[in-house]
């Protein structure tokens, strides 16, 4: 579920933190920057781990503050394909399950990722898994399941340059706008990493089936 | 910021629940101290959130020598390396949880063999399990 990540980066460290041990401001300036966020192909970060190197601290014209080289690593959620792990069902829907686990939200189970013969049922908002009995898969229940796939979107805003080039592809510019804006809007919900996970093999569906 | 290696090594939920510990002993010694700390709110919100999720997992209960002797005892067995890090984390409690954790469970290991396992498991990572 977590790996290590090594990462290096030039860390600022203002005058007004030089009262603080080297290791303890780059510490708090590492964990402000990175703890819960996400970068990109590499995962959540949590917090960090140790630091490896510490280059010497240099000045800037015009700054007071000391510049470090720093080679870090970082606690960070990533886990690998084929992995399982437990979460809870935060919501379903026709399209299929959403999971989260405390800290981290974009689960996604597709439909096609479930049980064979698994039917969602609008009146009780739950899929329900139909075998000699019916088992349900309803909010709030703990369930495993099994990383398929994970996707990374870049949230960086784009530069009024891709913008024009796509708007100098159709004619009609209206329609372009409408488009752009949609996109604009999806683009902005779509989170930054997210996963899709599967619930279809032993083993896998609410904990309290199987254990 | 440049990435020098996305992957360099695994960790253990309890290794990472252990460090969190450690983080949290360590804000509580420098506020004693009355040193001014920095305690920023998103680092603030995912130890609170992780190590909530952590104290539910198997590994809240797990301590070093156990999962060192729980590996010794399982390397009778040719497990990936991944394998054993999920037998630790997910600490499964039944044959078709163990199933889903190992592939081609049933070529590789026979019955005994995996029922073996499954007792490994309780007998080391779920101690609370024992006195019940």
């Amino acid at each position: 579920m977590f790996v290590l990540s090594k990462l290096s980066d030039l860390v600022r460290i203002e005058p007004s933190k030089f009262s603080k041990s080297t290791e303890e401001a780059l510490e708090d300036e590492i964990n402000a920057k990175y703890a819960n966020k996400v970068v990109q192909d590499v995962g959540l970060c949590i917090c960090l781990f140790d630091i490896l190197e510490v280059g010497d601290g240099l000045i800037r014209h015009g700054d007071g503050s000391a510049y470090i080289n720093t080679v870090f690593r970082l606690i960070v959620f990533r886990p690998f394909v084929g992995e399982v792990l437990v979460g809870w069902i935060s919501s379903c829907s026709e399209e299929g399950i959403r999971v989260r686990m405390d800290f981290f939200d974009d689960i996604f189970i597709p439909k096609e990722n479930l049980f064979e013969g698994c039917i969602f049922v609008p009146s009780e908002q739950a899929w329900v898994w139909r075998t000699e009995h019916d088992l349900y898969l309803d909010t709030n229940e703990k369930i495993r399941f099994k990383v398929e796939q994970d996707i990374f979107t870049d949230q960086s805003p784009q530069g009024p340059k891709n913008i024009l080039a796509e708007e100098g592809n159709t004619g009609d510019e209206n329609a372009q706008q409408q488009m752009l804006l949609q996109g604009g809007s999806a683009q902005n919900i779509a989170p930054p990493y997210s996963l899709v996970v599967s619930c279809q093999t032993y083993g896998m569906g609410l904990v309290t089936w199987w254990d | 910021m440049k990435v020098e290696n996305p992957r360099d090594k695994l960790l253990s939920n309890y290794e990472v629940l252990e460090h969190i510990h450690d983080i949290k002993r360590r804000q509580k010694r420098s506020a004693s101290k009355h040193r001014s700390i920095q305690r920023t709110e998103n680092l603030e919100t995912i130890l609170l959130e992780l190590q909530g999720y952590l104290k539910g997992t198997p590994a809240a209960k797990q301590t070093p020598e156990n999962i060192r002797n729980f590996l010794q005892e399982l390397s009778v067995y040719e497990l990936e390396k991944a394998e054993k890090l999920q037998l630790l984390n997910v600490a499964p409690g039944s044959e078709a949880a163990l199933h889903s954790l190992i592939e081609e469970c049933d070529q590789r290991f026979t019955g005994e063999e995996r029922e073996h396992m499954v007792a490994l498991v309780s007998q080391f990572l779920k101690p609370e399990m024992q006195s019940q």
